[in-house]
Parts: structure tokens; sequence; C-alpha cells
């Protein structure tokens, strides 16, 4: 296996080409070089992490606050109707990057992408079936979860305005 | 919200009352919202949208427990179901109690905890149905495909030769000029988002931030932003290997029969 640098840490350390939208040394976000659609912007957390289960609650919960900041963002810079966030978790989930990262992507109408799946229909057993195991995992992750909450972030990001929230609705419903 | 994928799912037995059966995104949920015209939905405010969609929201009855699902998570905050109607069996629709639309009107906390959650679940998503990875999906918006009114996060379940091919993003290529547009729209605005001046936006962040440079301070296109980085001292030499196997094993739990690392490490 080569000793590649890693493309994402290079980015959050302010190295290599990517055109930077923010960069808290903590979290960057850039814009994607080959993008699915316009203004496709990727997330990640500076440390290095492979995938999501790997990435640290403080760094995940930091991860999130600005994602959705820039998220909600997108709506008013790009007049999105919508936005999709999305992380591809591991190689047959699609992940590109040797290094965790979320994506968001701006939407239009007729944009061109479809996330629109067919749906399986499972029967009742099939489906007990698979709420029993996934049941036997997820039952013990309340105690988990407390235990490893994260610290309160010293520095407080800026709340979203109330005004934010009429902005993204005024640019979802000009489609409609 | 524009549907038009309403198939209404009457095989399935669940006990709803106000005569939906499905609780899957993709099952047409816009409830009866979506019999109010664009019109009348424009003029309605925030907190009367946000009313009337609870009221009529499948996902809210099956929180308050009035609807049967299958809960597969749950706590004060949030809820975890199976979908019904999955685009892999055990996809898991993780959503927050409170009755939001979209993402941004999610407070921080809120959103802080569902992620934290999601990827507890992919986590045991992993481990309960052995497979190797998992897409996080969000639609905010008709447009980006959200199907019901209620915010969720969707928690895929992946395997190799699944045949999915949606999380497959296409990879366009953009001209500079258009890049450069979109790019200053978007730095100006989320600059704004984080009350970040151009002139002193490090001064109020860690000390790591100072490597980041503004490509706007120097008046360049981006086709210079090369000569950036001659601020970058450190030699970014990454063994993922190593890196990887840092974070993994000391928090595994006993029964954790999935192996992380060889789900990293298939990333090269
Ligand atoms: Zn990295
Ligand atoms: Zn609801």
């Amino acid at each position: 296996m080569t000793e590649a640098p890693c493309e994402i840490c290079t980015i959050a350390r302010g190295g290599g080409r990517a055109k930077v939208l923010y960069n808290d040394g903590k979290v960057v976000a850039f814009l994607s070089e080959k993008p699915a659609v316009p203004g496709h912007i990727i997330v990640a957390p500076s440390e290095h992490f492979t995938i999501f289960e790997q990435v640290s609650e403080q760094t995940l919960a930091h991860c999130t606050k600005v994602t959705n900041r820039i998220s909600t963002s997108v709506f008013e810079a790009l007049q999105a109707q919508g936005t999709n966030i999305i992380i591809n978790n591991g190689v047959p989930a699609g992940q590109e990057f040797g290094h965790f990262t979320l994506s968001i992507l701006p939407r239009k109408q007729n944009d061109g992408l479809n996330f629109l799946w067919p749906q399986k229909t499972m029967s009742e057993e099939e489906l007990s079936t698979v709420e029993l195991h996934l049941k036997e995992y997820s039952t013990t992750m309340h105690a988990h979860a407390e235990e490893h909450a994260p610290p309160k972030e010293q520095k407080k990001l800026k709340q979203i305005d109330k005004k934010d929230d009429l902005r993204v609705r005024h640019y979802m419903n000009r489609g409609a | 919200m524009s549907d038009g994928h309403d198939h209404g799912h009457e095989e399935h037995s669940h006990d709803d009352s106000h005569g939906h059966d499905s609780h899957s995104e993709g099952g047409g949920h816009g409830g009866q919202a979506s019999q109010l015209t664009a019109e009348q939905l424009k003029n309605m405010s925030p907190e009367e949208i946000r009313a009337l969609q609870k009221q009529n929201c499948i996902f809210c009855h099956i929180i308050s427990g009035r609807v049967a699902s299958k809960k597969v998570y749950e706590d004060e905050t949030v809820i975890a179901i199976l979908d019904i109607n999955p685009l892999n069996p055990g996809h898991v629709l993780l959503m927050p109690r409170e009755h939001y639309q979209i993402m941004p009107q999610i407070p921080d906390e809120t959103i802080e905890r569902v992620f934290a959650i999601a990827k507890n679940l992919s986590h045991a998503v992993l481990r309960a149905l052995q497979v190797k990875g998992t897409n996080i999906f969000v639609a905010n918006g008709a447009a980006a495909g959200q199907r019901a009114p209620h915010f969720m996060v969707h928690i895929i379940p992946r395997k190799e030769g699944d045949n999915v091919k949606i999380f497959s993003l296409p990879k366009q290529s953009i001209n500079p000029a258009d890049e450069k547009l979109i790019y200053n729209r978007l730095k100006e605005r989320i600059n704004k988002a984080f009350g970040i001046t151009e002139k002193q936006d490090t001064k109020s962040h860690s000390p790591e931030a100072e490597e980041y440079h503004h490509p706007e301070e120097s008046h360049n296109p981006p086709e210079n932003e090369e000569s950036h980085t001659s601020s970058n001292h450190e030699e970014p030499t990454h063994d993922l290997n190593k890196i990887t196997s840092r974070f993994t094993p000391q928090k595994k739990d006993k029964d954790d029969d999935i192996d992380l690392d060889k789900i990293a490490e298939m990333l090269g």
C-alpha cells in the first residue's frame, strides 16, 4: 500500500488547490472538483478519520453544526430549492476519499439528479427479523451515547437566526 | 410538495386512523398538507405551516404511538424505525421527536444529537446485518427528493453488488468562470452565516485556522491559488492504516464482531 498523502488532510491544512469555503481548524468545507451539481460542497473534519463510525463525538457534533449552517446558506447563495446531505460510508456505499466526508448538494427541480428509489416491499416477517437483529445492537446505544456525550463547545457558533428559516422557505417554495 | 409517488401500501396493516398505511418516506406522505395549493402554503406563517404539518404528519403519529412501527431505537430526543419500503433491507429512518420539516429549522443541540445517533445506528447496522457500508441520506425540500413531511435521516445498509446506483454521484466538470461565481456567492453567504469578517476572520478561531487563506484577499483568479500553499509547512504524509488503527481498537465492545478497520482499509 502506498503512503500517498491524504487529499482531504492536505486541504484541511491549507494545501492543494481546493476552493475552500470554510476552515476553522477543526472542520473544512470546499467545492467539489467534480460536482454532482453546481455548488456541490464537501465538508470534512480536519482530523483524519476514515469512516463515519470512527469520527469522535465532539468532532461529529462540530461537523454537523457546520454542515447545517452551510447547507442553510446554500438556499440564498445559489437560489437552491432544496439540499441533500449525503455520507457515503465505506466502499460498497460509494465512498471516494480515504477520509470521512459529508456532501452538501444544492438542489433545483429538474437538475438531473434523482434520489427517488424503487421501493422494495418487505413482509411483516422479514421486517420483524431485521428489527430483532438491529435491536440486539441498538438497544445498548442509549447508555453508550450518554456516556460519550460531547462536552459543550467552548465557543458557540452563531445560531441560525429566525430569518434564515423564512429565507429558506422562500427559496424552497419558489419551485412549488 | 410535488410528489406523485403515492403507491398506497394497503397490504401493510399498520394501525393508522388516518388511512395512511405506509410510513416509508417514499410512500407519498405529503399528508393532507399537500392538498393545499402552493398559493395557500405561501401565505402561511412558518408557525402555521408547522402546526398544520404536525397535525397531519404520519411520523408524528408514529412517534406518539398512535401508528404502529418497527422501532429500532428511541430516546428522549429521537426515534428510529424501519422503513417498511426500504431501499435495502435494514433501511432505518431516524428522526427527531419534535416535528421539523427540514434541517435548517433544527436547533444545534438536536441536530448534533440526531447525527450522533445516526453514527451509532450506522455502526449497529454494520454489525447486525454484516454489511460493509452505509449511506446516510437527508433530503431537504421536494426538489431534493424529500417525500415525508417530517425531517429524517436515512441510514441505508450497503453491500457490494446490491445494485443501488443512486449514491454513485455524477461527476460534472464545471468551467472556471462559473465555479468562481458560485464560489464567491457561497463564500459571502457562508461568511455571513458564521459571522466571519473577511479581514480578521482568523482571530475568533482556533490557531490552526491561521493557515487558511481567503482567495479573495489577493484578487487572484482561482488558477493562482496554489501560490497560497507556500505557507503549508507540515508535510501531510499519512499512513491510513496507522491512523485509522488509532481510533478503533480501544473503543471496541466485546460483541463487536464487525471489523471497522477492515471496512476502512477497503478505502486504501
Ligand atoms: Zn485525511
Ligand atoms: Zn412530524
